[in-house]
Parts: structure tokens; sequence; C-alpha cells
């Protein structure tokens, strides 16, 4: 049941007709979250025992922590923690990574593993990781335990985010379970132009590209070097709008259900460094990396080799938990150095920022994203591989294909990012453009842009991409 | 607006209160109906000079006045796919054309991939027969008219074949067809054995539209409504399955009708019934991805089989296809869709408009045959 179906619009709708007639904050609650396992088992129904299973056992760490005086006892509860969440997340992500990897090198040893069939939860990688930050938080005495079994069970099904994010902290959603829980107009309304722009840059634009992305990197070597470096820009355009977008949708319904989630993505492609890309991409996770990875690891707090080195372990993990598998970790260990040439860069080389330098800046920043992404979406190494000795010219006779709505969808960026970059000026926090419904000129223009989405969406959707991690 | 509008803090609900909740529901109701429906009709507005202009013509004398595509007009516009213009003429012809009566005429039927509106008249494969053969052998030109209607299949080839042969004369009708073209009346042998025992029995239905259907239908704005049509349809749940199933179809790669030689043979002896040895297939072969890991000759299925057992002449487009796939030329797709899947593009036209030629030079036994009028 993915966002942009009619299924999830009815299910939606149910799930808010039952939030006005159900009475009393309680049954609010436990509405929410029965609709949010009906959600999650709809995927498959198996996955629930395992999200039920890390609700009960967090709930019950969480508050032996809170309550244990010892120090040692704390941190025996931490670790227990960590140990459960981090395996369940290693087994159903990881272990056949690490099997094929063992595999891989003790085969010229006579030695042969085998891998298991194992199904991969879908949102395991967020809900894990929210997880930990509630077990985390406590121990460091930055949250309180969730008031009761419901509060907590709602923290990590609530079904906006529970499948792709965006990740949220205990700290900001706890204390949201505190206010009424109700249907309020403002809220739908604000909601739904903020769930509507996630609709369009999925439908229009991710799924429009998507079609041109798949077929070049299926096989690179049919198409010319010009065609290859347009797939990668589609790519770029394709994951963005892809991930942004259902971050969008997801913020967008969770506002219409009267709860506040933080953006997860601020037009990450004007950056002008690898720096700040990330404080722009995937905000919850770059942010949860930050206070939950780095800065124990030492930050930056302990020399610059210790710094570069904590750079490059958090990005080296931040790939792995894309995904079990190599080219991951080598996208995130690439992005690692860019961080660490770019803090050097900023502390040895230091110059003043001109217009100019702007622009080289962020025309260097934007072509390193987009040649790195090869890494991240080749579904191999020979895929990759022939994906960069196109983009370098070698061998780059074959098919020319100039992907007509590729050029539509990055026009439409475009636009868009001008859009966003007057709004940040003028002060805009979110996207919602019109503040009454009542006007007719914001009638108009959901309807124009709702119809346009109806119209010219692809019906055969693809998954969003992010379902995978 | 309000806040709590639908709900939130208790509000004595006063006469007043209620009546002022309603008068502000209406007035949003009307506001976004005033708005929707002006949305609406610059949508359609634009949509209809943009991108899909549908009037499609057919022939009432041949299809005797069953409406199979939209309703009569002149040309259609239509620029989701490739070139996107076609002009349709008179008498269910894609390409207008007087008959001229001086020469033997080469009848095309198939499906979309004839009709070919994603590629300008002068690029389909059954113009370039045409030149190409007139341009080679002066004496002995020949006039191709071209039927190919998005849809059809064996059913409307068998329902209204004697009525295109009566009106058109061909000397050569030369039937595109894939393996799925089989299969509606290989799932209904009853239906194909009423049509042998009566050819005048219609194996297709008349489109049945009601009243606003009908009104929509003769406008020129038939495609916008058909696509908001077509994409409910495809965002609504059921049509995942019919997507599915159509895909494995698709998907099926080599012998979709292996097991059904009976239904295939008596679909094919129907065909000869009406054109005799007038009767040519031009067999659009499926070929995996970009030709992949393809045979480099198709090995006889139960449909070449079929045809050899009843000495039908058979173009197959297989092997020219897979080679152009395989020098990175793919002969299907456009610029603005999936290259390689859907529609020939020019140089898939071109390919088909080669075999053709080739055919006809063949059966002219080394010299071109004049061909002659059937009356």
């Amino acid at each position: 049941m993915i966002f942009s179906s009619f299924q999830f619009l009815a299910f939606l709708l149910v799930v808010m007709a039952l939030l006005i007639v159900v009475p009393g904050q309680r049954w609010r609650k436990l509405t929410l979250i029965l609709a949010s396992y009906y959600f999650y088992a709809y995927w498959d129904w198996r996955f629930l025992i395992l999200l039920l299973l890390n609700t009960v056992v967090n709930a019950f760490l969480g508050k032996a922590m809170y309550t244990a005086t010892d120090a040692r006892r704390k941190k025996s509860i931490l670790i227990a923690s960590l140990v459960f969440n981090l395996g369940v997340l290693a087994f159903f992500k990881y272990f056949n990574f690490f099997i094929d990897s063992a595999d891989y090198i003790l085969s010229p040893l006579g030695f042969h593993l085998e891998t298991v069939s194992i199904i991969l939860p879908v949102g395991i990688s967020f809900f894990t990781f929210e997880s930990i930050s509630y077990v985390i938080d406590i121990f460091r005495g930055t949250t309180k335990p969730a008031e009761s079994f419901s509060d907590y069970a709602l923290f990590v099904a609530f079904f906006p985010r529970l499948v792709a994010g965006p990740i949220v902290r205990p700290a900001d959603y706890l204390p949201q379970l505190k206010k009424p829980i109700g249907i309020r107009g403002d809220n739908v309304w604000a909601g739904a132009q903020i769930f509507t722009v996630g609709l369009f840059k999925k439908l229009i634009l991710a799924d429009s590209v998507a079609p041109f992305v798949n077929q070049v990197f299926a096989d690179p070597s049919y198409y010319s070097g010009a065609t290859v470096w347009l797939a990668v820009f589609a790519y770029a355009i394709q994951i963005y709008c892809d991930f942004s977008g259902y971050s969008d949708m997801a913020i967008g319904i969770a506002r219409m259900l009267g709860f506040h989630l933080n953006r997860n993505f601020h037009m990450p492609y004007i950056s002008t460094s690898v720096a700040e890309f990330w404080n722009r991409w995937h905000i919850s996770l770059s942010t949860w990396l930050r206070d939950y990875l780095y800065i124990p690891l030492g930050g930056n707090r302990k020399g610059s080799r210790r710094t570069y080195l904590n750079l490059m372990i958090t990005m080296l993990l931040g790939g792995l938990w894309h995904g079990a598998s190599w080219n991951f970790v080598i996208w995130g260990g690439v992005h690692g150095g860019a961080l660490g040439v770019n803090r050097y860069w900023e502390r040895v080389v230091k110059m003043k920022a001109t217009p100019i330098g702007r622009v080289l800046a962020w025309a260097a920043t934007f072509l390193f994203v987009c040649v790195v992404w090869v890494l991240f979406r080749a579904p191999n190494t020979a895929t990759m591989l022939a994906m960069y000795s196109k983009m370098l010219f070698i061998n780059a006779d074959g098919v020319q294909w100039y992907y007509q709505w590729f050029f539509v969808a990055a026009l439409l960026m475009v636009v868009g990012h001008l859009i966003g970059i007057y709004r940040d000026r003028a002060g805009a926090k979110e996207l919602v453009f019109f503040d009454s419904p009542y006007s007719f000129k914001a009638a108009f223009a959901m309807s124009a842009v709702l119809l346009l989405i109806y119209l010219f969406a692809p019906t055969n959707t693809n998954p969003f991409i992010y379902f995978q991690f | 607006m309000t806040a709590g509008m639908l709900s939130g803090p208790a509000v004595p609900k006063t006469a007043q209160n209620v009546a002022q909740k309603l008068g502000a529901y209406g007035r949003l109701a009307l506001t976004w109906a005033a708005a929707g429906a002006l949305v609406l009709v610059i949508w359609v507005a634009l949509y209809t000079l943009v991108i899909g202009r549908d009037r499609t013509v057919y022939d009432q004398d041949v299809y005797e006045g069953y409406r199979l595509v939209g309703a009569p007009g002149t040309t259609q516009l239509y620029t989701w796919e490739g070139y996107g213009v076609t002009s349709y003429g008179d008498n269910g012809l894609v390409v207008d054309k007087t008959l001229d009566p001086d020469v033997p005429r080469l009848l095309f039927l198939g499906d979309s991939y004839v009709e070919a509106k994603q590629v300008s008249d002068a690029k389909k494969f059954t113009e370039i027969v045409q030149d190409t053969w007139n341009a080679a052998n002066p004496d002995h030109a020949v006039q191709t008219l071209n039927l190919g209607m998005a849809g059809q299949d064996i059913r409307t080839y068998l329902s209204f074949g004697r009525n295109m042969d009566r009106e058109f004369a061909p000397s050569r009708v030369f039937v595109m067809l894939n393996q799925q073209d089989f299969l509606p009346l290989a799932n209904a042998p009853d239906l194909l054995a009423q049509f042998q025992a009566d050819p005048t029995t219609k194996l297709v239905k008349p489109e049945k539209l009601g009243g606003a259907q009908a009104l929509i239908s003769d406008t020129p704005v038939r495609q916008f409504f058909l696509r908001m049509l077509l994409q409910t349809d495809g965002f609504m749940a059921g049509s995942a399955e019919t997507k599915a199933a159509q895909s494995e179809l698709a998907g099926n790669t080599f012998d979709v009708l292996e097991g059904q030689e009976a239904a295939v043979v008596a679909q094919l002896s129907a065909l000869r019934d009406i054109w005799g040895d007038r009767l040519v297939i031009v067999y659009n072969t499926y070929i995996p991805a970009f030709g992949k890991d393809a045979a480099p000759t198709y090995a006889p299925d139960t449909l070449m089989r079929a045809a050899q057992q009843l000495d039908i002449p058979l173009v197959n487009l297989y092997e020219p296809m897979l080679h152009a796939f395989q020098t990175q030329q793919p002969p299907r797709g456009f610029q603005n869709t999936t290259l390689g899947v859907g529609h020939f593009n020019e140089h898939g036209h071109q390919i088909i408009a080669d075999q053709i030629l080739a055919y006809l030079q063949q059966a002219g036994a080394g010299a071109p045959r004049p061909l002659e009028v059937t009356p």
C-alpha cells in the first residue's frame, strides 16, 4: 500500500474519519496504533511480529533504563538494547552479505558458506534506528521514557513514516502525544499541500525519468557516452524526487493527522560543498549519524586525524545502512573521503567566497554527487565500470537516446528550486503555499496540480527506492 | 479557515453555530467546484490542442456501422509517442488515397503497429513499399492501402474482411500478426465455429456508448476523457492484475500458442477463406530485450507451422529486427518513450518495408510480377 495508490487514499480517509468519530485521547491513540499495524501488515503480516517484538523489548528496556539507579546497570541495559536492535537488523539485512563476503574470502582456501533465504522486512532500518535513539536518549538523560506503552508503540509504528522515514527522534515525537489528537481543518489543508508536492515529485518527476534510468543502467554499453551522462543526471533527479517526494508525503500525512515531522530534504542539489549536501540530504539520517555515531566516536574533538577517521567511519556505516552491498559501502566511503577533503580545504585553503567561486563550488559539488550516484545505482561492478568508461568517453559510441521527459523533468526541477530559494528567503519553513482553502486561487492551484498529476502520472508506479533500505 | 473545523475543541452546538459551519462548508464546496470546473475546462482545452485530438475514421461500408474506435472525423493528433500526427482519410484509410482503378492494390491490415501513428505518413512502411516499388518498377506500379487500426485482431479481420475485399479489391492482403492476436478466438472456439458456419457472424461487439459518452466521443475532446479513463483504470487495484497478466503474456517469450495448433490452423484457414492465395502474413515475432541472448534464427513455432501447413506465405521480421537491435539501431521506441520497446520507429518501418519488398520481388520469381487487379 504505497502512498500514491487509491488503496492508501481510502485507508487514510477511513483513519481520518475514525479519528473524528472516536472519542477520547486514549481511543484515538489506539486507533492510530491499530491503523499503523494494519498498514504494516498489508506488506506482509509476518513483519508485524518483528515490529511488535521490537516494540515490547525496547519499551521494556527503556523503562528499565530509566528506573535503574546504578550506572553499570544502565550501561548493561544499553548494551543489551544495542545487541538486540543491531542484532535483529544484522540478521535480516546483513546476514547474507556477511556470508557472501566471507565465502569470497574463504573459498580459495576450500571453505564454502551457503547463504540462507531471508526476507528483508520493509522499514526495518528506519524503526531500528528510532528504537536505538529512544534507548540511547534515555541513557543520556535527554529524554524520558514514553508515558505509556501505547505511546511508545505509536512512536515506533506511526504509519506515515514507518516504512521509509523520516527517522523521528523520541524528543520530537513523544511530546506531541500529550496534545489532543484529532483532525483539524488547518492541519488537513497544510498536510494536503505538503502531500501534493510530494506526490508531484514522485509521480511526475521521479517516475517519468525512471524508464530511461532503468534502461541505460541495465546495459550502458549499448548507449553513447552522452546518453549515459544524461542517465546519470536523470538518476540524480529520480532518487531525489523519489525519496524527498516520499518524505514530503509522509510529513503531509502526519500533518493531516495532527503531527509535525521535521523536513528531511532541503534542496540538496543547490549545495556548494559536500558537507552542505549532507546538511540538506536525508537530514533525519545524517543528523542521526552525527548524534549517535560521529560525536560518540569523538567527532572533531580528538585532533584532525581522528576527525577524518571519524568522518570516514560514519560515512562507511552510513553507506552500509542503505543496503547490504559493497557498492553502498564504497559510496559511503567516497562521500567520507570527500567530506575529509572538504574539511581540509576549508581549514587549509581559505578562499574568499566570490560569486564565481560559489558557482564553481556548486558545479563541482553537483557533478561529484551525480558521478558518485553511479556507485549507488549500478547493480554490479561490471555495470559500474561500463558506466564510468562511457562517461569518460572510452568506447563512447552507441545509441543516442535523448529522452525528452528528462529535459522536462530537469526544467521542472530548476523551476522548483527557484521557487524554493525564493520561499526560503521569504522565511517559509514548510511546503505550505496557501493559508486558507477558501480562496479561489488556492482551490484553482491545487485542482490544477492534482489534475496534472492524474493525467500524466505513469500508472505502473515504481515502488519507492528507499523502501529497499 | 477556522482551526478545528472538522473536530477539535468542544464548541456548544447552538443552531447559529451549526448554521455558520454549514455556511462555511457550502462556501468551501462552491469555491472548489468553481475552481475545479475552470481547471477542467483549461486542461481539456490544453490537452486537446497540444496532445490528443482523436476523431478516428471508420468506413461505414466496411465496418457496417460498428463503432469500433471513436467517431468519424478527419484528423488525429497524438504526441505521446514518436512523431505524433496522423491524418486519416476517407474509407478508413490511414493515409488518405483515391483508389486508382488501374493499378494493383496491396492492402495492409493490422493493429496499431500497422496504423503507425508514431511516424509521419511518408515513413510508414506501407508508404515506403509503394514509393520504393513504384520507383523501381514504374511500369508495374502498385497502390498500398493501410487499414491498420489500434486494437484490431483476427476477430475484426474476419468480421469485416469480406467487406474490405469488396471495397478495395486488393491483389495482395498483408496481415501483420503476432501470437497474441490468436488468443481471443483460441479461448472462444464456439465463436469461431459459429463464424465458420455463418460468415456473416460478427466476432466483435459494437462499442456501446451512453448519452454523455456518445456526446464526448463525437467531439475532439474524446482523447482527454479516454486518457482519464485509462489513468483511472491504471490506478485502480483491479487493473494491476490485468497488467500482470498482460506482462506475463508479453513476457511469455517464445511460443504462447503451443498446444493451440488446432485453433491457430482454424483461424488462419478462416482468413484464407476470405482472401485465398492473396493472403500474406507479416509475422511480428517476439524478440527478447534488445536481442540479448536471442537465437540468431527463429525456430518454427505453432503459428509458422500452421502457416506452412496451409501454404500461406509468411514474412518473418525476426532476423532483420534482431540484427537492428544487435547493431545498436533499435527498431522500436522513440526519444520520448522507452527505446527498444513499443511501436516501430522509422528504422523499424524501413526494415518491414524492406522485407515486404523482398517478398514481392521473390513472389515475382526473379522479375517483378505484375500483380493482377482482382475484380
